[in-house]
């Protein structure tokens, strides 16, 4: 029996060989009643390749068919199909072969289930407006829109939140058409969550519609808008609580989008002790940053105030700033919108931002720039407590159609308490911070269209800054020359300066055919008045004066008018030129310890832009301009007082005004519906004259550097390109991303002239997949090299390479249902210069459970691999550091998030 | 207690009726791929045993290119619709508010026969045509063993030979329609897909409602039958002399004109 069911098992394949070699099935296809069903479709289906069709029929008038069987090895079925009718399914036998049967088809008794697909592309274009579909990219574990953008193609966007398009930076982030953020959209991007959000459209050429003069203007900025699911009143949004049990770090997110005709709000608030600092989720790169929205265009651009003295933080580059800082920082903010009625509208964003945090590191400093090299070594601990309030808003009426009024303000306060303890030459040194930072801003702005095609925009702006650092440090070292002794406690600097301007501009614009004309008068009136005072405190805690010159009180006017006309042709809808033609006029004067100095000059500016789209796809742009170079408020101040180690002098104390000229040339292709890729291609060249960027910060008496005008000019070219290709269509993308930055500076050091030649290269591929939901990765190679190399006439002064390789590569898994765990891994191979080659690397877990759609629950592993020191060197023209700092150690942090 | 049985049972029987559903249908859209962006659908309607489908342009693609604005008194081409949205929406409203009020050309064909007939307006004489063109055959498809889901649906591949060109198409056996956009048919189930070798000329289902619930437009039997090619020369007739009146108004508007001044 089993010999016989082996033989069949064997001969089976040929069994249905020999069932289906030269047959042919026929019938009739009927209802149940016997009557003909015609057309319906008769087909024969393999069961070995998932049930494809290999031959069909359709019943004719009368129902009847016939299939000829073509000779197959594996087994097959006759299924009938016709609408309102159960399909009928058999398996291909002898009893069907060559025997005319009649099919009877049963009808349906219940109805069809209700079937709705929609299909829309990923990527659209329409005109100058890219549409990605969020379903099509959203894995379901993002927790911020820029987790959102780092997928999609063309975009990409740094640490702070700043957005770039095809190289080209993004103005605004809107909201449904509305801009809530203006260019300070880094708040947004890093902290709201995608819940609503179903495509993100980038918009170039945009302009405003909330501006009425925007009617008779062409659209010059590039913006991301956001569109939402739903209409009416909608509100989006997500909270989530996270606690580590053991390092005890915890981290709150929430925020809420409201969206409704009249009014939008964003409200966002965050507070953590795992690394994130307020300051950078706010979006804002440097610590002494304040927000600055560059879409508001001022008469003059307003230099917001930052404190004259700093400690710096160390932040290795290539490292996530998130594994530097041990901290506690809290982030509340609002933006608000509304729509009072059509002739009405209102702005206004609310920010509160705290951090203390508290950074450990030992560095060696070894000064080069003097006749012998003098190595600083410090052990110390930076305590930083920043906190600042922002307030901005616009409040824009409409008098009728041909009228704007508009009122833009701003008003920040900060304060600052930082300290180090360490040690300074052998000696422990304490140094306390204290900064208080106060401005505002109020901008009036009224706009007339007038008839045939022109308009008259008037301008007021009034600016008010006060900065102040009172700058503390023990055990000073003693110097008969400045009568400081070794029994002396400490020395107290007061820098301080208090800035006023008023700025005013009218312009008159008109469009002549395909000319457009715009005339504008700029005046800008500043009065900056900085002071310095230094005390000593004594053993017998008395305090005495230090020598006058540390005693300053200056008073800086500057007087800017500036006469610009702009003349603008379309010589095609594909090729556009405007030059410029600005004369102005710079006036100083400067009195400061009996010593007044002036000084005035007239700059001609010309400056050509031309835009040119050989094709839809792609864009030309070619800008060239001469500008002027005065130096600001701080870098006067700054010059008024010069020390050198030993003794004191008022500097030489000029004021240096010069103009140099930049060119920019840049090209994009972008073609992601069809042709699947972009590229672009940007060359800027700069020759500039010598900024006064000497702040000498040692761990002892600020010295600065005075104003030396050298009548040499900086020069720097800069390569970036960019490529972006869709290997396979819409499921894997290669990019790769070059910048090449050389160029020459000039610095001095106690009016010696130093020459710096330096070159930056970088150098990004990466691989990034959009395979499916359950498997996607993203891949980094980056390599990046600097050298610099210092000269004193041909005397070298410091020459220097540092390079670096990373890796950065995240999985993304979704495991059954709604498992999602994220890895990604960091190596990072520094060379820096004086230093053995170092490696370190990264690697943090997250798996996340949906419960549902709006229930979750998350683990986050974070430095599994944890190194917590590294060491790392840096350089400049007359100092290298070598620093080990400390890294944040490994945690867990359990988090619990609902999303709306 | 009997009667009151018998009763529920007939109740039951005629409650649900054993009838085949005849009267499900199966609306498509299909994008031409011709263009790159999407200026018009192709909306079809699949009964058991013919098809119905109507040529529907996108206003609101097609505008996008330019429509007209009143900027201080002048009347103005924009290509701006976040700017002059409200604008665009009024006259994307008005443009489908007017194309509502025009009669709609639809095109009927039955899946056992290979003649289409189409009903055309000739304004000019206020008379309606129906077009009957008969169709090339369809019959040399090559069924292929691959298989893709698309918006939904398990389909499979298949190839012909037609108009010196070879087009891939992709059906669904899931909703049995012998039945395509534009002419294809021939498979046993619905084409969703078709393209040339290139890619650039077909046709792709964008939106799928089965079962249709709403009004089908209607296929009106009256009208003059006359072939494709009795009707391409009677079009070209009637353009011409719409060009010939229209010149003739032209010169008479400069005619006065020039009298005027």
């Amino acid at each position: 029996m089993i010999r016989l069911a082996l033989l069949f098992v064997l001969f089976f394949p040929v069994f249905i060989f020999s069932q289906t070699d030269n047959k042919k099935i026929e019938g009739t296809v009927t209802n149940p009643n016997s009557e003909p069903i015609s057309n319906a479709s008769i087909k024969i289906i393999a069961n070995d390749t998932n049930g494809i069709v290999k031959q069909f029929a359709f019943s004719n008038s009368n129902g009847k068919f016939s299939i000829k069987l073509s000779s197959v090895a594996y087994q097959l079925y006759l299924q009938i199909s016709v609408l309102g009718y159960t399909t009928f399914n058999v398996k291909v036998t002898d009893s069907l072969i060559n025997k005319p049967s009649q099919f009877i088809m049963l009808p349906l008794t219940k109805a069809l289930p209700e079937v709705y697909v929609k299909a829309e592309n990923q990527i659209t274009k329409k005109g100058d407006t890219t549409s990605f579909k969020v379903s099509s990219f959203a894995k379901g574990n993002e927790n911020t829109i820029a987790d959102l953008l780092k997928r999609l193609p063309g975009l990409s966007i740094d640490e702070s939140g700043t957005i770039k398009f095809n190289g080209k930076n993004i103005d605004a982030v809107l909201l449904e058409d509305d801009d809530l953020f203006g260019s300070n959209y880094g708040n947004l991007v890093n902290n709201s969550g995608i819940s609503g959000i179903e495509k993100v459209e980038v918009i170039e050429n945009y302009k405003s519609k909330d501006r009425i003069e925007n009617s008779l203007t062409k659209g010059k900025q590039t913006v991301l808008n956001l569109r939402y699911k739903g209409a009416g009143i909608r509100n989006f949004g997500q909270a989530t609580i996270g606690y580590a049990p053991y390092q005890n770090p915890h981290d709150m997110r929430l925020n809420l989008t409201t969206l409704s005709k009249r009014v939008k709000a964003v409200s966002i608030g965050n507070k953590n002790s795992t690394g994130f600092l307020a300051q950078q989720l706010f979006g804002l790169t440097n610590e002494n940053d304040l927000p600055d929205n560059k879409n508001i265009e001022y008469p003059q651009t307003i230099e917001l105030q930052k404190t004259p003295i700093s400690f710096n933080n160390i932040e290795p580059k290539n490292i996530n700033k998130y594994r530097i800082f041990d901290n506690n920082s809290s982030l509340a903010t609002t933006n608000l919108l509304f729509k009072l009625t059509k002739k009405i509208l209102f702005k206004n964003n609310y920010a509160f931002v705290q951090d203390n945090f508290l950074q450990n590191y030992n560095s060696s400093t070894t000064y080069i720039g003097g006749v012998i090299p003098t190595t600083i070594l410090q052990e110390s601990k930076i305590a930083k407590n920043n906190n600042f309030f922002f307030t901005e808003g616009e409040t824009s009426l409409n008098w009728g159609e041909k009228n704007q009024t508009r009122i833009n303000y701003f008003f920040s306060s900060g304060k600052g308490l930082h300290s180090t303890d360490g040690f300074f030459q052998n000696n422990i040194l304490t140094q306390t911070l204290q900064n208080n930072n106060s401005q505002g801003s109020l901008l009036l702005t009224h706009v007339i269209l007038l008839k045939e095609k022109s308009f008259i925009n008037i301008k007021y702006n009034y600016y008010s800054g006060n900065t102040a650092a009172d700058y503390m440090f023990t055990n000073p070292l003693a110097d008969t020359s400045l009568n400081i002794k070794n029994t002396d406690k400490n020395i107290i600097q007061l820098i301080a300066y208090n800035q006023k301007v008023h700025t005013a501009s009218a312009n008159w614009f008109k469009v002549l055919n395909s000319f457009s004309l715009s005339v504008t008068l700029n005046e800008a009136l500043k009065n900056i008045t900085p002071t310095s005072n230094t005390l000593l405190t004594r053993q017998d805690n008395t305090q005495a004066n230090f020598k006058s010159n540390f005693q300053v009180e200056q008073q800086i006017k500057i007087a800017e008018t500036e006469l610009s006309v702009n003349l603008s042709k379309n010589f095609s809808s594909r090729l556009q030129a405007s030059f410029v033609n600005k004369f102005k006029n710079l006036s100083y004067k400067k009195d400061v310890l009996n010593d007044s100095r002036s000084e005035d000059k007239l700059f001609y500016l010309p400056s050509l832009n031309i835009t040119f789209k050989p094709t839809n796809k792609s864009h030309l742009s070619l800008n060239s301009s001469l500008q002027a170079q005065a130096p600001n408020a701080d870098q006067l101040n700054k010059a008024s007082i010069f020390m050198g180690n030993n003794n004191i002098t008022t500097g030489t104390n000029e004021i240096n005004l010069q103009s140099g000229y930049t060119l920019n040339l840049f090209y994009v292709f972008s073609d992601f519906a069809y042709k699947r890729y972009s590229y672009y291609a940007s060359l800027f060249y700069s020759n500039l004259p010598t900024l006064y960027t000497n702040n000498f910060t040692a761990s002892n008496l600020y010295m600065f550097n005075s104003l030396v005008p050298f009548n040499k000019n900086n020069n720097n070219f800069n390569a970036n390109i960019g490529f972006d290709k869709n290997l396979v269509k819409l499921k894997s993308w290669l990019t790769l991303k070059t910048n090449y930055n050389a160029g020459t500076f000039f610095s001095n050091n106690n009016t010696v002239l130093i020459t710096n030649n330096v070159t930056n290269l970088k150098s990004e591929l990466k691989y990034r997949t959009n395979w499916n939901k359950w498997f996607n990765i993203s891949t980094t190679i980056a390599y990046t090299t600097s050298t610099q190399k210092s000269l004193i006439s041909t005397f070298e002064l410091n020459n220097f390479t540092n390079s670096e390789w990373l890796t950065n590569t995240t999985i993304e898994l979704k495991l059954y249902k709604n498992w999602f765990i994220d890895i990604q891994h960091d190596y990072l191979v520094n060379h820096s210069y004086n230093k053995p080659v170092q490696h370190i690397q990264f690697l943090d877990t997250k798996c996340k459970y949906n419960f549902n759609n709006k229930w979750s629950g998350s683990l986050l592993l974070r430095n599994i691999l944890n190194t917590n020191a590294f060491t790392t060197s840096s350089s400049s023209t007359t100092q290298n550091t070598v620093q080990n700092f400390t890294l944040t150690p490994f945690f867990g942090l359990f988090t619990l998030g609902y999303k709306f | 207690m009997k009667y009151l049985t018998f009763v529920f049972i007939f109740a039951v029987l005629f409650l649900f009726n054993v009838k085949a559903q005849n009267n499900t249908i199966c609306a498509v859209k299909y994008k031409d791929l011709k263009s790159s962006t999407i200026l018009g659908t192709h909306n079809y309607w699949f009964y058991q045993d013919k098809l119905v489908s109507v040529k529907e342009p996108n206003n609101r693609a097609i505008h996008m290119r330019g429509f007209p604005v009143l900027i201080n008194g002048v009347m103005t081409t924009q290509t701006d619709t976040i700017k002059f949205n409200r604008e665009f929406n009024e006259y994307i409203d008005d443009m489908n508010d007017e194309m509502k009020k025009k009669p709609v050309r639809v095109t009927m064909k039955y899946y056992n026969s290979d003649i289409s007939k189409m009903t055309y307006f000739y304004d000019y004489k206020n008379k309606n045509y129906i077009v009957v063109d008969t169709l090339q055959n369809m019959d040399s498809w090559e069924i292929l063993n691959d298989t893709m889901t698309f918006m939904g649906f398990k389909c499979q591949k298949a190839s012909i030979k037609y108009k010196q060109d070879t087009y891939t198409a992709w059906f669904t056996t899931q909703l049995p329609y012998n039945a395509g956009p534009d002419g294809f048919r021939g498979l046993p189930g619905l084409i969703l897909k078709v393209n040339n070798s290139s890619g650039k000329l077909g046709f792709e289902a964008i939106v799928i409602q089965t079962p249709f619930k709403g009004v089908v437009p209607t296929f009106s039997n009256e009208g003059e039958i006359i072939s494709q090619n009795d009707w391409l020369i009677l079009s070209r007739e009637r353009n011409s002399k719409l060009r010939e009146s229209m010149n003739n108004m032209m010169n008479e508007y400069k005619k006065d004109l020039k009298q005027k001044q």
